[in-house]
């Protein structure tokens, strides 16, 4: 058992590229951070309740593609991990709004009692 | 053992990357090596040959009990006012019948095919995680029992249909354990499904030999492809429906539950947005094995390749967007009516477009009528069948008359026997000496087929009638008076036609691979590339690397110019690298499996043992045991030793 | 199971298995992943779903009374810096520094830890002193069943990410292990996306 760096270090063009990411992602928690208090002022904001639920998607859409395109390495990657991920991501994100339509229409007396 | 054996000392002692430690971690079990015991060998077996094997062995056993099951329904049918059966007896036989059939015995028919032939197509070792295919063929495998143990239990097997509507699934309409057999055993097989989708994707866009461009898979494997993906994604929605139905059953939650606020409905909304992908995860394999067998028996290349290919994509991206068609009488409303109606419409184009290729592939070829084209060509007659009944349910007006009726019966056997099994009866008869070294007697596989295609169509085109005349489905017994009786023998007749076919088919099967004669490497004169390595193929498929230069490689080598002919890597000098045997991938099967078996028996008290109220304790073994397995497993790694090719045994080292 | 390397590791003597290079250039396992995470898409979308719908349909009484979004919004916060700390720990492994990458990890499962532990607190709260139970209403049903499935996927993450890090110690991790790392990386950053619709859609959404 030991305790000593048993990594080969990395070589230089490597290290660089780590590092400029360094700054990347501190960059993006910094926005990632100021979303979520945006989104937790708006709420209490006198806003229509249409735009507020908009502004909800809007910025937790960038929370979303911030961490899965830079966190998640997608920008550094090649681009058939996107797509494997954006067939599932879309395919859940319509069967989502489907199921959000259709519940919409299910009968009357649902409809009315829906308040957003 | 021929092979000289020389074990993979030199990466782990250098700590290489080929996985380091050599022997289990703690040396609590010692990763079987070459020559070990045969029944220990196949059940630590990593290779997706064996692996798939047993998955045919199994599905073909699962198979023959899934028509049992339709037999003794028929027989129940075969007139009016019979007492052959009790209802409730009657409701478990179609459940069991149904869940068996598509989980059991098609789907990993399919598994069975993807297994074998895919690596060999792409010119591969073994999938890309070996040891997770073995996890997938033993979850399968305890799934089924898990599943089949019901009847074993007071209550005995779940009644509620293959579709398990709510709320006749809540515990208070369906108390008995049997449903939470049937809840948890899909739960299992869906793991065992999704471990093989990932595993399968992985190996199809990684690992094709150098030269073999997505372009230039066989259909075969881009359907494969496929219907990975579209496990992936529709297993998920009924994983979170089976939990939500087991928290209602198990914790008092209110998901189903009408009177609390929860809807019904949305059980049918999450079970076919599942279900309705699943019918094309039964029919993609089948389209892929048609276009395989076709071009061979034809010998002409299929035509219009990439048409087929982006014909089975579009079907399956459809496939998510068409599932409330199953849902037409539930007061969807105007609009969600006309957009599924016109959805389901659009998914003929693609299965058309399907069809005009493969006749178009029949079209001027010197067709030979051996037994896998006669399947073929059956399959193509008989879902054209179904899918136009198919195309007549997206109709709304029309589906309304005949929803729950004898007519949806009809068409969903047209594709999935007439389909379906068809199709995959066809591989069969089609790989069988690939994956035996041994053909099938064409005598006895044509009698297996005239028998099943008039059974078949004796047993199913009168249940149009019926459901035309108002016959509901899943109906106990009939009147006398209702007119539906003479319908109803004539199909018990067939019915049992179609069960001597099958029962032929499925002899001649254990027969060949007992006493059968040994025969050709390539006895139809094939075109794709598991068909360049021996039959069967050696432990380690191809013994060099073939480098492809076409679609329907071996075609291009026996007829086609030298500068497009298959080349061979070099040899590799230190042997070839196999992955190791292991015993996790078992083991991890079996603690699921108790870990399932916990969570059915949750509200049954303990007999013969006091002082045990409730199967808690069985939960944390089984739970404990694959967390262990898992983490050994990680631990031991993917192991491996070099095999040195023995010339005198395998032509092509 | 096989790993590509985009550069030769430790010694060139050492002969790389046909096998272990990919088509595409991407580790099998990356593959796998990736397909993993597009099927958990579906998995937490039918469950968000679920809570959506029922929020509509049933029209449940105001539960802002309930939240405690001061709470909730730093359990998100805390989520998003551990995000922020795995991608560090992916980088310090690609740069081949096990120190820093073990620090990277820590603090990963300790703002892992935190999160979880809030939960634990936050729905021991509400059981308890709320009287919001799982059986209690259908909007306990589907809460409990939604954010609870999201913390067992937290948990998971820790008990994997932790036991790379006990791993460390046993001086067997080495470079190609940045590639595990990074896999692991990709779930927790995954659990991470998934909270960040589950704050706005669950909570924050009861206010508007």
């Amino acid at each position: 058992m030991s305790v000593t760096n048993t990594l080969t270090p990395a070589s230089r063009p490597v290290l660089e590229e780590e590092s400029r990411k360094y700054f990347t992602f501190v960059n993006l928690i910094i926005v990632l951070t100021a979303a979520t208090f945006f989104e937790l002022i708006i709420i209490v904001m006198p806003f229509p309740s249409l735009l507020l639920m908009w502004g909800l998607i809007g910025l937790s859409l960038v929370k979303f593609v911030g961490v899965v395109w830079w966190f998640m390495h997608l920008r550094w990657d090649q681009i058939l991990l996107t797509l494997v991920f954006l067939v599932g991501l879309i395919i859940a994100t319509g069967t989502v709004a489907a199921l959000m339509l259709l519940f919409e229409e299910g009968g009357p007396e649902v409809a009315e009692e829906f308040q957003v | 053992m021929a092979e000289s054996i020389v074990h993979d000392t030199h990466s782990s002692a250098k700590g290489g990357h080929a996985g380091a430690p050599q022997k289990s971690f703690f040396g609590l079990l010692k990763r079987p090596g070459e020559g070990c015991h045969p029944v220990i060998d196949w059940l630590t077996t990593v290779d997706h040959k064996k692996i798939a094997i047993m998955y045919g062995a199994a599905a073909l056993f699962f198979l023959v009990l899934g028509g049992v099951e339709a037999l003794i329904i028929r027989w129940q049918l075969a007139g009016p006012e019979r007492e052959m059966i009790s209802a409730r007896f009657y409701n478990q036989l179609f459940t069991m019948h149904g869940t068996t059939m598509i989980f059991l015995a098609v789907m990993p028919l399919g598994a069975a095919f993807f297994n074998y032939i895919m690596p060999l197509q792409i010119g591969a070792r073994d999938v890309a995680f070996p040891r997770l295919n073995a996890f997938s063929l033993w979850v399968f495998l305890l799934g089924g029992v898990l599943l089949n143990l019901s009847w074993f239990f007071p209550g005995g097997a779940p009644p509620v249909g293959w579709f398990a509507y709510a709320p006749l699934t809540s515990s208070t309409y369906s108390p008995g354990i049997g449903t939470d057999f049937w809840v948890l055993s899909l739960q299992v097989l869906g793991i065992s499904s999704l471990a093989a989708a990932f595993n399968f994707i992985a190996t199809i866009i990684n690992m094709r030999a150098p030269g073999l461009s997505m372009m230039r898979l066989p259909v075969f494997t881009w359907m494969t492809l496929i219907t990975s993906f579209l496990i992936i994604l529709a297993f998920p929605a009924i994983t979170i429906a089976l939990v939500q139905l087991m928290f209602d059953r198990n914790f008092g939650t209110f998901f189903f539950e009408a009177g609390e606020g929860g809807r019904p409905i949305l059980w049918q909304h999450l079970f076919w947005i599942f279900g309705h992908p699943e019918v094309y995860i039964l029919i993609l394999p089948a389209m892929g094995i048609i276009s395989e067998v076709l071009p061979v028996f034809a010998r002409k290349p299929l035509f219009g390749y990439p048409i087929i290919v982006f014909s089975g994509a579009v079907i399956g991206v459809l496939g998510f967007a068409v599932w409330s068609h199953h849902m037409f009488t539930t007061g969807l409303g105007v609009i969600a009516l006309s957009a599924f109606a016109l959805l389901t419409m659009l998914i003929a184009i693609p299965t058309g477009v399907k069809i005009f290729n493969w006749i178009g592939t029949l079209w001027g070829g010197r067709i030979r009528f051996d037994t896998p084209m006669l399947f073929a060509i059956g399959f193509i007659s008989m879902f054209m069948i179904g899918g136009f009944t198919g195309i007549m349910h997206a109709s709304v007006p029309v589906d309304t008359q005949q929803h729950d009726t004898y007519f949806v019966v009809a068409h969903f056997h047209y594709v999935l026997i007439g389909g379906s099994i068809m199709a995959l009866l066809a591989g069969i008869y089609y790989w069988f000496p690939k994956v035996s070294g041994k053909q099938l007697s064409e005598r006895w596989g044509k009698i297996s087929f005239w028998l099943v295609l008039a059974g078949f169509n004796l047993a199913f085109f009168p249940m149009h009638f019926l459901g035309m005349t108002g016959m509901p489905r899943r109906t106990h017994t009939y009147r006398a008076d209702m007119g539906w009786t003479e319908w109803n023998v004539w199909s018990t007749v067939g019915a049992f036609i179609l069960g001597l076919g099958m029962a032929i088919f499925v002899g001649q099967i254990i027969y060949t691979a007992w006493k059968g004669r040994r025969c050709k490497a390539d006895p139809w004169d094939s075109r794709t590339l598991e068909w360049a390595t021996t039959s069967p193929p050696q432990a380690y498929n191809f013994p060099r690397t073939p480098i492809v230069k076409t679609r329907d490689q071996v075609w291009a080598d026996k007829y086609d110019s030298e500068e497009i002919h298959l080349e061979w890597g070099p040899e590799e000098e230190h042997g070839i690298h196999m992955p190791d045997r292991s015993w996790y991938p078992l083991f991890a099967g079996i603690g699921l499996f108790i870990f399932a078996l916990g969570w059915v028996l949750f509200k049954e008290p303990v007999p013969f043992i006091p002082g045990f109220a409730n199967f808690l304790h069985l939960q944390v073994v089984g739970f404990s045991l694959l967390m262990l397995s898992i983490y050994l497993w990680a631990l031991e790694g993917p192991g491996g030793y070099h095999l040195h090719p023995d010339k005198s045994k395998d032509p092509y080292a | 199971m096989s790993q590509a390397h985009t550069e030769p590791l430790g010694k060139a003597s050492e002969h790389v298995h046909p096998e272990e290079q990919t088509n595409t250039g991407i580790p099998n396992k990356k593959v796998a992943m990736w397909a993993f995470l597009a099927s958990d898409c579906m998995f937490f979308g039918t469950l968000i779903s679920t809570h959506l719908i029922y929020r509509k349909t049933t029209g449940y009484p105001d539960v802002t009374h309930i939240f405690d979004i001061e709470l909730t919004t730093g359990s998100t916060f805390i989520l998003l810096m551990s995000s922020l700390f795995m991608a560090l720990a992916v980088s310090a492994m690609h740069k081949g520094n096990l120190n820093n990458a073990r620090w990277s990890l820590g603090a990963v499962i300790l703002f892992g830890s935190l999160f979880l532990g809030a939960q634990v607190y936050e729905f021991h709260h509400f059981v308890h002193d709320l009287g919001l139970t799982i059986n209690g209403s259908i909007f306990g049903t589907t809460f409990y069943t939604l954010t609870g499935t999201h913390g067992i996927h937290v948990l998971f993450g820790i008990i994997w990410l932790s036991s790379w890090l006990i791993y460390s110690f046993f001086g067997t991790m080495k470079r190609e292990h940045a590639l595990d790392i990074e896999v692991a990386g990709l779930y927790w950053h995954f659990v991470d996306i998934v909270w960040i619709i589950i704050f706005p859609f669950v909570y924050l959404i009861e206010y508007v």
